[in-house]
């Protein structure tokens, strides 16, 4: 959301953020290090590095995978979203660890390239117990190391936000590789039933979270769409102006359209529900200092136009809006990113 | 040309021609394509080296065929994760159930007896898949002789054998010929041996396949 890139847009919050994953991580791996060496004390460093940078590249993983979800099921998770990325990358670079660590250790002691050694070392494929697995954390780590790379604002805009999403979304793909990885892999040698049982309540979490957060958002759409009978001018009842909270929005459906209808300072704006960004939901933002506030990673517009205030340059589509007596109308069509629209004015 | 060979040519082709596409963007089009990099620092810039060196291809569709239909991106990206996640749930617990039912309690990396008879050692024994058979001999506790045995005439010289133990590699020798010219490893092994002086690590000894 800026004229020039930079590394990182640094907020007191993004600051807060990145402690609390650097102290997570430092701590994860004092407590891993120190109950292996107890359970294991003839464990060499390596093997200790491989199995802590592992485990807990794992685990984060899940925390990722969780956080989407859980801010769609419940807005008091929404802080946990707005820094995900840095989370993200520094799972990445976790994961690096280990399977540098494994390329080194298993694959870097002979006289074969290590990538052609971990590509021809095990040619099971057709056996589960076998499986090479260490050839799908591989490929998880690829994708990964895709993601991360890409993660920087830059790539949104010179990827198109359709495709980055999409590239973002093999995210699901990396996690089945990483899970069958270790279930192939260090389940086959470690027989602790908590482990697996471990694994198997993240899996199960997952997967219920995502589908619960599928269904509610399915149940919003279906309840936010409205009827297509206009009247004379084209204009469609959408809500009444008490349907809508102060400073807030409701997201109505129109077609394959998410409108978000904000009302603010006794006025009525409509612009398009999603943030140029990443294609927050705007409707479940807020009007801060007058404009509406993506809730994901606060980019801002301003209701009337749908511009964002300068020196930014984002614009979402606009829509016009008018009210007779309680009712709210808008016009299903879509003005211009960006076109100035007159708000309704609610008469008190 | 194996897979394997077939599979590092190709990542290596790729990341050049990301590269080289990299480079080109950088000096020649990328003020042109995007004007907000005019003013970031050459630093900055750096940071978008790794990403463009691994999706070049999508950059490029991008920058020739951009898409921004975005009210249909939702309800695609919608359903495609809803699709996702709906087969991931089918298909994860059905392959991790497999895997656990399949897991090879009685494998090569089977416990090694503590104190194996010298009339009647325990042998446990591998396949490589270039027609080797590596025996592992229990001769006394804490101890393991590595034969290798082949079943072709053909030469496999410089290469080296691996034994894997506890999640580690050792260099046990150099293939010549027909047999191994067995290192001395670690400190204090006899040649043709390894000591393990943990009990608990022998019940991990693995032999990689990875070297021929």
């Amino acid at each position: 959301m800026s004229a020039h890139y930079d590394l990182v847009h640094w907020t007191p919050f993004k600051k807060k953020y990145d402690l609390v994953i650097l102290t997570g991580v430092l701590s994860y791996l004092v407590l891993f290090s120190g109950v292996s060496l107890l359970a294991h004390p003839t464990i060499t460093i390596e093997t200790l590095i491989i199995r802590a940078t592992g485990s807990l590249s794992f685990f984060m993983l899940h925390a990722i995978l969780a956080i989407g979800p859980l801010t769609r099921l419940n807005k008091l998770f929404l802080p946990l979203l707005y820094n995900r990325r840095h989370l993200g990358v520094s799972m990445f670079f976790i994961s690096l660890i280990h399977g540098i660590f494994n390329l080194i250790q298993f694959h870097a002691l002979g006289n074969i390239n290590p990538i052609v050694s971990l590509f021809s070392s095990n040619i099971h494929f057709g056996s589960l117990s076998r499986f090479p697995f260490q050839l799908l954390g591989f490929l998880a780590l690829i994708l990964l190391a895709a993601m991360a790379a890409t993660s920087h604002d830059f790539w949104l805009k010179n990827l198109g936000a359709r495709r980055w999403k999409m590239l973002h979304m093999t995210v699901y793909l990396a996690y089945a590789l990483i899970l069958m990885h270790v279930f192939l892999g260090i389940i086959q040698y470690e027989h602790s039933p908590v482990l697996v049982i471990a694994i198997y309540i993240g899996m199960i979490s997952l997967i219920v979270l995502h589908l619960l957060a599928a269904l509610k958002t399915n149940r919003e759409i279906k309840t936010s769409k409205v009827s297509m009978s206009s009247d004379p001018d084209g204009y469609l009842p959408v809500c009444s102006i008490d349907d809508i909270p102060d400073d807030r929005a409701r997201m109505i459906t129109l077609g394959n359209q998410k409108i978000a209808v904000f009302k603010y300072d006794h006025k009525i704006s409509a612009v398009h529900n999603q943030c140029k960004h990443q294609h927050g939901p705007l409707s479940e933002g807020k009007i801060i200092d007058g404009c509406i506030t993506c809730p994901w990673h606060g980019y801002q517009y301003l209701p009337h136009n749908g511009q964002s205030p300068a020196p930014f340059t984002e614009k979402v589509a606009t829509y016009r809006v008018k009210i007779l007596g309680q009712q709210v109308f808008i016009h299903p069509d879509a003005l211009p990113e960006g076109t100035p629209c007159t708000p309704a004015s609610i008469i008190q | 040309m194996s897979i394997a060979l077939v599979s590092y040519y190709f990542m290596l082709s790729y990341a050049g021609i990301g590269l080289v596409y990299t480079i080109h963007c950088m000096i020649k089009s990328m003020q042109s394509r995007d004007e907000d990099t005019i003013q970031t620092t050459p630093g900055i810039k750096a940071v978008f080296i790794p990403g463009m060196v691994l999706t070049w291809p999508i950059t490029i569709l991008h920058w020739k065929k951009p898409i921004d239909s975005y009210s249909k991106n939702v309800q695609d990206l919608q359903s495609s994760h809803l699709r996702s996640w709906i087969l991931m749930a089918i298909a994860l617990p059905l392959l991790t159930i497999l895997a656990l039912i399949y897991i090879p309690y009685e494998t090569v990396d089977q416990p090694i007896r503590s104190t194996p008879l010298v009339s009647h050692p325990h042998i446990l024994s591998t396949q490589s898949a270039s027609h080797y058979t590596v025996n592992l001999r229990g001769t006394y506790p804490d101890s393991l002789q590595v034969e290798v045995l082949s079943t072709q005439a053909k030469p496999y010289a410089n290469q080296t054998l691996l034994l894997n133990k506890d999640h580690r590699s050792y260099v046990l020798g150099q293939v010549t010929g027909n047999h191994v010219n067995l290192f001395s490893l670690p400190p204090g092994s006899m040649p043709g041996q390894i000591n393990l002086t943990v009990q608990d690590e022998i019940k991990h000894v693995l032999l990689c396949e990875i070297t021929f």
